[in-house]
């Protein structure tokens, strides 16, 4: 047995049964099921803890000097029981889903969400230019002043005018997900499997509202379907959804399709992604650098004001002048086909609704890729399915739950 | 020189605690004041410790089972008659 005291040998007595003749072992009576080697919960627990952040190699040492036994269970068994669980985790997801997809009322039920408190430190520009900023909003033509950007301050400009806001609200102006609202921000990682070029996509989510949040993760439809649910427990029909995400052509499809009966839905292309596409792609359409600058330069703001039809025409009119048309037509269509999730961002980020799909990066980041997307890592599905699955019961604090009370943390809980 | 020993013992009466059945005995190492370094005293006292008493845990997780596992096979020849 491997348990956290070490490797203890439990001798058994064997008994022979004359009647059947067969040889028992009573002492099984009180084991679980095994191939000769039982690892307690215990040590399961810290097994399968330790590889959320560390390699699996240290994971062994560590559990070996925990225990004062210098060889415990290795790397393959540490490997094998993240699986083990991270399967039971995604079975007992899947259950639910099932379940309650059949239902045909959900509402004596309600989302199961972690409780968002107060951030202690939100963001916000320094103390020290303060005084800086209270003196340039006495002028008659306010201008930033230095070490406050410029669409941040047309955030200042806002408040200040609508709410009168005080210097210490102005300096941690940010999006807040308002009364009735549910914000949802999805993405997916791309993780390497060991055959050349092949890769394993994990779906990511946050889903907040005022009362709190909840993480998603998992491959395949089963987490767009827990994603349609939570939107549904949330009260979706009756509140109004703002989808995140980078346009991916599965997100798209998700809000046309499953969210088709919520009334008051959004997606809004992510700014920061919507950029990067286009500085990509002029690299490829424009001759130098002083030309991607050039066209650049128009077609930013343009889009930054949801001007697309605008934004395109620049491009149109760009293509006498372009060294790669395909790559001209690429932009036109990535443009074409996420027209309605281009939104006025400017007016958005002036009036603190969100425009970035941050969230879900940040979701990626803590479950995949800080310990999966390291240089030369490559994962088996059920091993980075595993790890990502543990990771999110960890970030949705269904920890001790699992672990104490053997349940998985349910998405639905009555009402 | 001494030193300290842990004992394992069973008591097969209750009516007398006193009587006792040495089952493990687990000698801690003698200890050398003049052979220790301030610097890693604490240290090494700590790291002689703890493996002496995983041996102690594993001994009586092991004395602990041969129990359970002597009345499991109690239980079941029970079930036959002599």
């Amino acid at each position: 047995m491997a348990c956290r005291l070490g490797i203890v040998y439990l001798p058994r007595q064997v008994c022979y049964n004359e009647e059947l003749e067969t040889h028992e072992m009573p002492g099984n009576a009180v084991l679980p099921a095994h191939n000769g080697m039982v690892i307690t919960r215990n040590l399961q627990e810290w097994a399968c803890l330790l590889p959320l952040d560390l390699p699996f190699a240290t994971v062994e040492r560590l559990l070996a000097w925990q225990t004062q036994c210098e060889e415990m269970i290795c790397t393959t068994e540490v490997r094998c029981l993240v699986r083990t669980h991270g399967q039971v985790i995604r079975e007992a997801e899947a259950a639910e889903v099932a379940e309650l997809l059949q239902r045909e009322d959900l509402s004596e039920l309600k989302a199961q969400m972690v409780p968002a408190h107060e951030a202690r430190h939100p963001a916000a520009w320094p103390k020290e230019l303060n005084a800086a900023v209270e003196e340039t909003l006495e002028t008659e033509d306010p201008q930033p002043p230095e070490g406050i950007r410029a669409c941040d301050w047309e955030r200042v400009l806002t408040a200040r005018r609508e709410e009168c806001a005080d210097i210490e609200q102005l300096r941690r102006l940010g999006p807040q997900v308002q009364p009735g609202q549910i914000v949802a921000a999805t993405d997916d990682v791309e993780v390497r499997r060991p055959e050349r070029k092949s890769k394993l996509y994990i779906r990511t989510a946050r889903i907040a509202t005022r009362e709190g949040f909840r993480y998603l993760s998992g491959c395949g439809e089963t987490v767009l379907d827990q994603l349609y649910l939570l939107l549904l427990l949330c009260g979706g029909l009756h509140k109004w959804v703002t989808l995140l995400g980078d346009g991916a052509r599965w997100i798209r499809r998700f809000l046309v399709e499953r969210l088709a009966a919520f009334p008051h839905k959004e997606l809004v292309l992510d700014w920061y992604h919507l950029v990067k596409k286009c500085y990509e792609l002029t690299s490829m359409i424009c001759r130098g650098r002083k030309a991607k600058a050039s066209l650049m330069g128009r077609l930013i703001p343009r889009l930054w004001h949801g001007q697309v039809d605008e934004a395109i025409a620049q491009l149109e009119a760009y293509r006498a002048e372009c060294r790669n048309e395909e790559k001209l037509d690429e932009l036109i269509d990535y443009l074409t086909a996420r027209k309605p999730y281009i939104v006025n961002y400017q007016e958005r980020r002036a009036k603190r609704i969100y425009i970035g799909s941050g969230h879900a990066e940040k979701a990626c980041d803590l479950i995949v890729a800080r310990r999966q997307k390291h240089k030369g890592m490559h994962w088996s599905d059920a091993t980075a399915d595993g790890l990502a699955a543990l990771k999110t019961l960890v970030l949705n604090r269904g920890w001790d739950l699992y672990w104490q009370d053997r349940k998985v943390l349910p998405l639905a809980v009555p009402a | 020189m001494s030193h300290l020993r842990v004992l394992i013992c069973r008591v097969d009466d209750e009516a007398s605690p006193d009587q006792m059945m040495e089952l493990h005995s687990i000698d801690l190492p003698a200890v050398e004041p003049e052979q220790m370094p301030p610097e890693t005293a604490l240290d090494e006292l700590e790291t002689e410790v703890l493996a002496v008493g995983q041996d102690v845990m594993r001994h009586l997780m092991k004395s602990q089972w041969e129990e359970v596992d002597r009345l499991l096979v109690e239980a079941y020849q029970r079930r036959f008659s002599p």
